[in-house]
């Protein structure tokens, strides 16, 4: 420690007896605790938020399976590896959007697109998932309020694994818009929980 | 100097290790800056009501402490104290099926048990704990009253009937399971969202806590961990553990504003699908004996030692 004139510890000099002292060097040292612990808290936090990766509750075993399976997709993505991402693709996939749906995003596009932002989306929640033998349709909405988007992902069964072969996307929008087969018949939903 | 600073410095630095282990255990602590979520019973945690019916607007409420150090936490309701009751509404077609003994001895052998222990990690505002007690009470059947394909209200109207009708007692210390055979479905999300759900209601003027089981043949993908079961029947040992699970869930947050985490999730949620140690019976895996049969169950969060899955305590 440097307590020559002129350096930052100099005024410990100033103390006459080893109490003093050693009162500065408690405080020092609860400082260097405190520096450490808020470090740790930030990592902690960081990782935390990694670790979990979404706010889907697991209920059957088909959405806990797909939850990591969309978790993986977007830890690729974030993490800019195209070879992680394209190996949870099939060859052929393609998104289509609600806005144009005749004119799908081609597979190059979408890697190259997500390859650019890293954003594959915001949190996942509300997931469903239809196992139609051999292909699971996987629905959810990503985000809240207005920019939630709707988004249904059918997964086609591969050898060992599940690969993405089409995502649909479109804005969520509201129990109000009208959707045929939607109405004034759909029955109360009772809290619940899973 | 060095003698007297070095040890502060190794306090300084076990302190962050312990504090570093306690998060890891418990991952699913809130952050300070993030409200918890509540389920909506739609599968998943939203942010709390603006004005929560018993608390302030975080949707916490007035007492209990919201922030669990084992990863989950008490949001000041009420839990199902002392001995916990278990009835079974066998809806549909239940003749034959082995089920009906299957899950009768589950129920009737869950008190006591080291599994069922973990529930006594949690507790209610004044401190009284889970007892490690419960009763089968009883059941009854219904031959398809609302159908084969229940909505939520209508599974409702199954337990009301059961209790106005006097075929159960009315039991504000009791689960009610609705446990539908094969051909029935549940129109709110069964087998695609959720494979059982717990909830409560004002039924003959009491708040009356029931639950939902279906069968997991209609969808042995999404609701058996396993295609054979410790019981050579697939269906109901799929039932098996989700009726722990539900159960579990019940009893530590009856009116779904007692035990979980900020996702929403409660104590069975948080390790759901997971089993832990195994062994062979009857040519399956299972994980659990209670009574003179094995069961594969689920897992279930401890409430303690910064919080884990386990299947005892």
């Amino acid at each position: 420690m440097n307590l020559e004139p002129g350096s930052p510890f100099a005024a410990n000099r100033a103390f006459v007896y080893h109490g003093a002292m050693m009162y500065s060097i408690n405080r020092m040292a609860f400082a260097w605790m405190c520096v450490t612990l808020l470090a740790w808290a930030a990592s902690a936090s960081a990782a935390d938020e990694q670790a979990t990766g979404g706010r889907v509750p697991t209920v059957t075993r088909l959405v806990k399976m797909f939850t990591e399976q969309e978790t993986a997709l977007a830890s690729a993505i974030r993490a800019g590896d195209p070879s992680a991402v394209e190996r949870l693709l099939t060859d052929d996939f393609e998104m289509r959007m609600g806005a144009m749906p005749a004119n799908p995003v081609p597979r190059s596009e979408w890697l190259s697109e997500m390859m650019r932002t890293r954003k594959p989306g915001d949190d996942v929640s509300g997931m469903a998932v239809h196992d139609l033998n051999g292909a699971a349709i996987v629905s959810f909405v990503q985000g809240r309020g207005q920019t939630a988007i709707f988004v249904v992902d059918v997964w086609r069964a591969a050898t060992n694994d599940w690969k993405l072969a089409i995502r649909y996307a479109a804005p969520a929008g509201s129990a109000a818009f009208a959707t045929p087969g939607a109405g004034a018949t759909t029955p109360p939903v009772i809290p619940k929980k899973y | 100097m060095k003698t007297r600073i070095l040890p502060q410095l190794v306090a300084a630095s076990v302190a962050c290790l312990l504090a570093g282990a306690v998060n890891a255990a418990g991952v699913l602590a809130p952050d300070d800056d993030e409200d918890d979520l509540v389920p909506n019973g739609k599968g998943w945690g939203e942010r709390a009501y603006p004005t929560h019916p018993n608390g302030n607007g975080n949707g916490q409420a007035g007492k209990g402490n919201p922030s669990g150090a084992n990863g989950i936490s008490y949001h000041g309701g009420p839990l199902i104290l002392g001995t916990t009751n278990v009835y079974y509404i066998w809806y549909g077609n239940w003749t034959g099926n082995s089920a009906t003994t299957i899950l009768t001895d589950l129920a009737t052998n869950l008190g006591g048990s080291g599994y069922f222990n973990i529930n006594t990690t949690y507790y209610n505002g004044s401190n009284t704990h889970v007892s490690n007690s419960v009763h089968y009470a009883g059941s009854t059947t219904d031959n398809y009253s609302q159908g084969k394909a229940l909505s939520d209200g209508q599974i409702q109207s199954v337990v009301a009937s059961a209790i106005s009708s006097s075929r159960v007692s009315k039991d504000t210390n009791a689960v009610y399971f609705v446990l539908t055979s094969a051909d029935v479905t549940a129109t709110s999300g069964f087998c695609t969202q959720y494979c059982g759900w717990h909830t409560h209601g004002t039924i003959s003027g009491s708040d009356i806590k029931y639950a939902f089981i279906g069968n997991p043949d209609r969808c042995p993908s999404a609701c058996e961990a396993q295609t054979t079961g410790p019981n050579g029947n697939a269906g109901a040992d799929g039932m098996a553990s989700i009726i722990s699970h539900e159960l579990e869930e019940a009893v530590t947050d009856p009116d779904l504003n007692a035990w979980y985490d900020r996702r929403g999730m409660e104590n069975a949620d948080k390790c759901a699908w997971t089993f832990g140690t195994t062994y062979q019976a009857n040519g399956a895996m299972a994980n659990v004996r209670l009574g003179s049969r094995d069961y594969l169950i689920q897992r279930n969060w401890v409430n303690a030692s910064g919080g884990f899955c386990s299947t005892t305590y």
